[in-house]
């Protein structure tokens, strides 16, 4: 019997630990969160084109402009990584997944979260423009952002590799969500320089909700007895989006499915601005300040995302469930089957509800707070980043020390170490490169120290990428 | 940048094993619900079919009896034509001792008679035998006058001849009023037409009417002798052809027929090893006939097995049709055929696939005074009702043969070692019938592989008086397939379902009724584990 290793291991409750007495207040357990992210690598290169996104009063020293490719950031984050998922034999000849026979599933079973979020988001500056006119830089920007998550509970798993006869308890799969955001966001932006020592800087973004879905749960239990399921459920689907995309109902009122429009979204494609729908609106508000006392020493903070999104209730369509019935499946009088989307969607029990609300999305809030010490002409320098992200879905804190390369403005590099979210550790790498106007930056973080022959990341679940290229005058 | 990292060859995903299992513990889901009423199940049955009768469903099927030939045999009733008769002379004033000619006969009356007569035929042939009597139809005869050796412009006036028919052979109408008559007049050198109403064969041959003529000369020299010889009247008959549209007497008529034919009715129902077991079918002969003769009815109904080489019979269908009242009438007859008279049901319980059916249709040949008309007409229709009511021998095997379910997984299962998978069946029914279902794997030569088999499903409980259940009863049974059913699959193509019904609940005459109904809660029972093949792909087809 394979046993499987607890997600924990003693090292990581070491690493934990370490962060809980630095943290004392902050220390929170990941939850489910969705926001875009930049790659925190790049936080201590000021030199980066359009730097403000990590700090309004952190300008670059020239002006610039980026379109189309601007800047690109990709993120997904995992609860499972491949470790969790794959056990090599003890002969290392064979990978076993966890659905082997000879995998104790009860031990990986025990071993989960309550909860297994798997996400991602990705980010495109349309438009970046900065100016600079003496002491002050002036930013216009514009982005399309889109962030996505499913939590997992465990009983899911536990329903798929035991099956529902197990111990005669029903499932728990209250904890299954789904999550899913697209927005845009346009804005300005001003840093200005007071003195030589103090920077500050503000923007303000105004935010279009483009669509949103959240599917979640008070209570979701399934239990068995033979022919029938006894199900209750207590939960919410809500999907705020143009008509194009809709919740389709059953005659009695149970929600079937979502659909689509094609040619809407054929349209979207062809013409994006004249057609780009919105759902949703809201401000964003980002802060900052720099404060170098110090020739080889630069104390940063910044709240970046401080804001909201309202959406509208004309374009809002729910379901909701709300109490026990005994599933005893499809009504086989039609002739019809039902695959297992439909056999969950029909547990879930939603019904279509019509007296929708206005309800606010908050953005996660980010508090940025930096140090940066150089040597030899902060040529090479150490930075210490603290950022907490602070949302409805909960809190989490990052840390991060870079060691930074800047030999000049052709090239600037960085190499930094990351716990994350209190969990975990990786490494992380940014190089911003500047051939006469022409810049090209490429970062990530949380890159992997262990991979497999294929490159696949094998304790690390998350991973940020961002590159970018602009023209800097 | 992942250049940062170490390789851990140990992940090495091409070497990833690709065994899974799961559903360790197993895995109770309900796939659905089936529920049917009887109404909905027969919902599409052609309602001419099958109707509901006193509560029941019935098959009404029916039909008629091809009778052409009898009809034409019937009809075939032709009356011999009657031959016309010598003309009769009467002589009335001699006239060869006249000196000269013309000469006037004196002014006076002088009288003068004769007869005429016919012989008539007897008119029997081999449908009538013998004829009492004919209601002839447009049938008539035309007398006609002459004088002979007589002149003058008074001469047509001055005659008057009256004609009475003697006996009762005959009865006699005017062509105008329709009227009967017994007499009439008529002038010299005109014709005159009498219709015959009704011929008597039976009471006389012989046809005779007497003439009585009147010579009456009011004015001398209105009617001359215009030759020296003996003056005359000449009598003369022409018979029509006779038109019949009744003839009485006796009918003297039988004919058999028999014919065999495939039987496939109850199509696979009627497959050996059921026993189509009906309470009680009826078939039901419905005559009609303007006939005035007692039809004496032998029908004769037999089927055949001939694989087990059975037959069976009906017995006591000897029927009487009674005759029509009057030849302006016509009778109905309705005649039974059922299971406790005439053992009906048993035609059908060895799984008949020929079927013998045959008559005799016989005037009775102990009654006599018969009579059909012109237009003799003879149909037989009949209705067979089997009402959906069975006996408690009733067993039916239903079945066909699917594309085996599974194939679409099987590419992703992997030899099972401990997998048992079944169907639980959770049913309620009403319906006064058992069911058991039966699953066999076949392989590419249909032969059996293995098969499995539910408990049986209890018909509904409670029967009453006309074989309704009252309640439902509720059977929890499960099809189940074993590890080693499981790993044959692959070489099963296709599975034979069956659906074995019964009258197992003992009663006789369960009967089913439009609001019967069964449900049906299905659900997939998974123990043991399901190991699969991660890298086996499902065919795509």
């Amino acid at each position: 019997m394979i046993h499987p290793l607890k997600k924990m291991t003693i090292m990581k409750r070491i690493i934990v630990s370490v962060t809980s007495i630095l943290t004392v207040a902050l220390l929170f357990v990941a939850t489910q969160r969705i926001q875009a992210q930049q790659v925190n690598s790049l936080y201590f290169l000021e030199k980066t084109p359009f730097h403000t996104k990590w700090n309004p009063a952190m300008a670059p020293s020239r002006p610039g402009i980026g379109v189309g490719i601007s800047s690109i950031s990709l993120n997904v984050h995992s609860d499972l990584a491949m470790s969790d998922l794959f056990y090599p034999s003890a002969d290392g000849t064979q990978l076993y997944t966890v659905l082997h026979p000879s995998v104790d599933k009860n031990a990986f079973i025990s071993g989960l979260n309550d909860v297994s979020n798997i996400g991602g988001g990705m980010s495109m500056d349309l438009l970046n423009l900065g100016l600079k006119f003496g002491g002050l830089y002036l930013t216009f920007n514009s982005s399309v952002n889109t962030d996505m998550g499913i939590g997992l509970p465990r009983d899911l798993f536990k329903f798929i590799m035991l099956g529902t006869n197990s111990s005669g308890s029903a499932l728990d799969l209250s904890a299954l969500n789904i999550n899913a955001m697209m927005y845009a966001k346009a804005g300005v932006g001003l840093s200005v320089k007071l003195g030589k020592m103090l920077s500050v800087g503000a923007s303000a973004n105004y935010l279009m909700g483009l669509a949103d879905m959240r599917l979640g749960f008070d209570q979701f239990s399934i239990a068995s007895s033979g022919s029938a399921l006894n199900i209750t459920t207590k939960g919410d689907l809500r999907l705020t989006a143009p008509k194009a995309i809709g919740m389709e109902f059953n005659p009695d009122g149970t929600f079937k499915t979502i659909n689509f429009d094609k040619n809407y979204l054929t349209n979207v494609q062809s013409d994006p601005m004249g057609n780009l729908p919105q759902s949703g609106k809201g401000m964003s508000f980002d802060v900052g300040l720099t404060f170098k006392p110090l020739n080889f020493l630069t104390l940063s903070a910044a709240v970046i995302d401080f804001g909201s999104i309202t959406w509208d209730p004309a374009s809002i369509s729910q379901a909701k469930s709300n109490g026990t019935f005994t599933y005893t499946g499809a009504d086989l009088n039609g002739g019809g089957t039902t695959s297992m989307t439909e056999q969950l969607t029909n547990f879930m029990n939603l019904q279509e509800y019509t007296d929708v609300q206005a309800y606010t999305t908050k953005l996660t809030t980010k508090i940025n707070v930096g140090v940066e010490a150089g040597a030899f002409n902060n040529h090479i320098t150490i930075g210490l980043l603290s950022q907490t992200g602070i949302s409805d879905n909960g809190n989490y804190q990052d840390y991060m020390a870079s060691l930074n390369l800047k030999p000049g403005s052709l090239l600037q590099t960085s190499l930094s170490y990351s716990l994350l979210h209190g969990e975990m550790s990786s490494f992380g790498a940014a190089v911003n490169l500047k051939l006469l106007l022409f810049n090209l930056f490429v970062a990530a973080d949380y890159i992997p120290l262990k991979v497999t022959p294929q490159y696949i990341p094998i304790n690390n679940s998350f991973f940020n990428f961002q590159t970018g290229f602009n023209l800097m005058f | 940048m992942l250049t940062f990292s170490c390789v851990d060859n140990t992940y090495d995903t091409t070497k990833i094993n690709t065994e899974a299992e799961i559903l360790q513990n197993g895995m109770d889901l309900p796939i659905g619900t089936l529920e049917m009423t009887m109404d909905s199940i027969f919902k599409d049955m052609d309602k001419t079919v099958l109707k509901v009768k006193n509560g029941v469903y019935t098959f009404c099927v029916g039909g008629s009896m091809d009778l052409a030939s009898v009809n034409s045999a019937l009809s075939g009733f032709t009356p011999a034509s009657i031959p016309n008769p010598a003309a009769t002379v009467v002589n009335m004033i001699d006239g060869s001792s006249l000196p000269s000619v013309p000469s006037n006969v004196p002014v006076g009356t002088n009288n003068y008679s004769g007869s005429t007569s016919v012989t008539l035929p007897n008119f029997r042939t081999t449908l009538m035998n013998p004829v009492d009597s004919i209601l002839l139809a447009n049938t008539t005869f035309t007398m006609r006058a002459n004088t002979n050796n007589l002149g003058g412009t008074g001469l047509n006036n001055a005659i008057t001849i009256t004609c009475t028919p003697v006996g009762s052979a005959a009865e006699y109408y005017d062509v105008t009023t329709k009227a009967k008559i017994t007499s009439w007049t008529m002038q010299v050198n005109t014709d005159k037409q009498i219709g015959i109403r009704i011929l008597k064969p039976a009471s006389s041959s012989n046809l005779q009417i007497n003439c009585a003529a009147a010579l009456n000369v009011g004015t001398l020299g209105s009617v001359t002798i215009t030759a020296k010889a003996m003056t005359s009247l000449s009598v003369s008959v022409a018979f029509s052809t006779v038109d019949f549209q009744t003839v009485y007497g006796k009918v003297n008529y039988s004919k058999t027929d028999t014919k065999t034919d495939s039987f496939d009715a109850f199509g696979s129902m009627a497959a050996n090893g059921n026993v189509l077991s009906f309470y009680n079918p009826t078939l039901k002969m419905y005559t009609n006939s303007n006939m005035g003769v007692p039809i004496k009815l032998n029908l004769t109904m037999s089927t055949k097995n001939t694989s087990t080489n059975t037959t069976a019979t009906l017995s006591g269908t000897n029927f009487t049709m009674l005759p029509a009242a009057n030849p302006a009438s016509s009778k109905s007859n309705v005649f039974t055929i059922d299971q406790p008279t005439n053992n009906l049901a048993n035609l059908f319980k060895i799984n008949p696939d020929k079927i013998t059916m045959g008559y005799t249709i016989q005037a009775d040949p102990a009654t006599s005074n018969h009579f059909i008309n012109k237009n003799t007409f003879l149909t037989i229709t009949d209705t067979l009702e089997i009402p959906l009511k069975f006996g408690n021998d009733f067993k039916v095997n239903m079945g066909d043969t699917i594309k085996n379910p599974f194939l679409d997984v099987l590419d992703q299962l992997a030899t099972q070692e401990n997998l048992a998978f079944g169907f639980l069946l959770n049913v309620t029914n009403r319906i006064p019938l058992s069911i058991k279902i039966k699953m066999t794997g076949l392989d590419v030569n249909n032969a059996e592989k293995f098969s499995i088999e539910s408990a049986n499903i209890r018909g509904g409980d409670q029967i009453d008086a006309n074989g309704f259940a009252q309640d439902t009863a509720f059977t929890s049974t499960e099809l189940s397939f074993t590890r080693t059913q499981i790993n044959m699959f692959k070489d099963v193509p296709n599975f034979k379902v069956e659906f074995i019904v019964s009258a197992s609940t003992g009663a006789n005459g369960v009967a089913i009724r439009p609001s019967d109904w069964i449900k049906i809660d299905v659900a997939g029972r998974i123990s043991g584990g399901v190991l699969i093949d991660l890298k086996k792909k499902p065919a795509t087809n």
